[in-house]
């Protein structure tokens, strides 16, 4: 796996079933260091983990990229992933696949923007409300 | 010193089977069939981790595992647990009881649950 790491941005490629477990490790570390409470830690860190094996088993290698988002109003843990266009026609329709959709409802906010060649989709927890 | 793990699984073979996994790796290993026990060898001996399966009698691993880590010997001890079940929601109510990490009984089950033990520092 490849790992970047920018003062508080993390990118992780995923491309086997080890980097799951590695990106759930790393996700669940920037949830507990951005003051997130252990439901939430939770939360996110199922969401990111059943995303990304649901895109390994489409043959998909994917790049994660985590970061502590100071945004008003809801300064988040953000985790934004890169989606091929094989899974749905629309990012729209992305999130509404069974197995996504119950990821995404794990999270405070997901958010899926039309790219070129697919969609990309962030899910935030908002860190105010742990 | 070799690192001890104790593997908390009902099922004999699949005990075995975790037993000689780890023990490839320089881990000495302990087994507890139930929930109970489990929760008094981890008392007793403290390990370096633990690994639990859900479906224990008497006391399921979600409970052990939030047993585990409101008690102040064991709280310290890493916990992966490992199941049939995958769904997010099951991953995150393992993680929600505390376990370091959550790995699926799939045919990749025992490399899995050797990275995650590789990875959180026990092996």
């Amino acid at each position: 796996m490849q790992t970047v790491t920018l003062s508080s941005v993390q990118r992780m490629l995923v491309h086997d079933e080890h980097d799951v477990i590695s990106l759930r490790q790393s996700v669940r570390q920037m949830a507990r260091a951005a003051g997130l409470g252990l439901p939430k830690q939770a939360r996110i860190t199922a969401a990111i983990s059943e995303i990304a094996r649901m895109l390994l088993l489409h043959g998909s290698d994917v790049q994660f990229t985590l970061r502590v988002s100071l945004n008003e109003p809801h300064p988040a843990l953000e985790v934004s992933c890169r989606l091929p266009s094989v899974l749905a026609e629309t990012a729209a329709e992305l999130v509404q696949t069974p197995l996504l959709g119950e990821a995404c409802s794990l999270v405070d906010e997901y958010s899926p923007a039309q790219i070129h060649a697919g969609a990309l989709l962030t899910l935030r927890m908002w860190i105010s409300q742990s | 010193m070799p690192q001890r793990i104790l593997v908390v699984e009902d099922s004999r073979t699949q005990a075995m089977r975790l037993k000689l996994e780890l023990q490839r790796c320089g881990v000495e290993v302990e087994i507890a069939i139930t929930g109970t026990a489990g929760m008094t060898a981890a008392r007793t001996h403290t390990p370096d981790a633990i690994v639990l399966d859900v479906d224990l009698p008497e006391i399921d691993g979600y409970s052990l595992c939030r047993k585990l880590k409101s008690d102040a010997l064991t709280a310290h001890i890493p916990v992966v647990m490992l199941t049939h079940r995958d769904e997010a929601r099951d991953t995150m109510h393992g993680l929600e009881a505390g376990a370091e990490d959550y790995i699926p009984k799939d045919s990749f089950a025992e490399q899995n649950l050797m990275e995650a033990l590789r990875l959180l520092g026990v092996l």
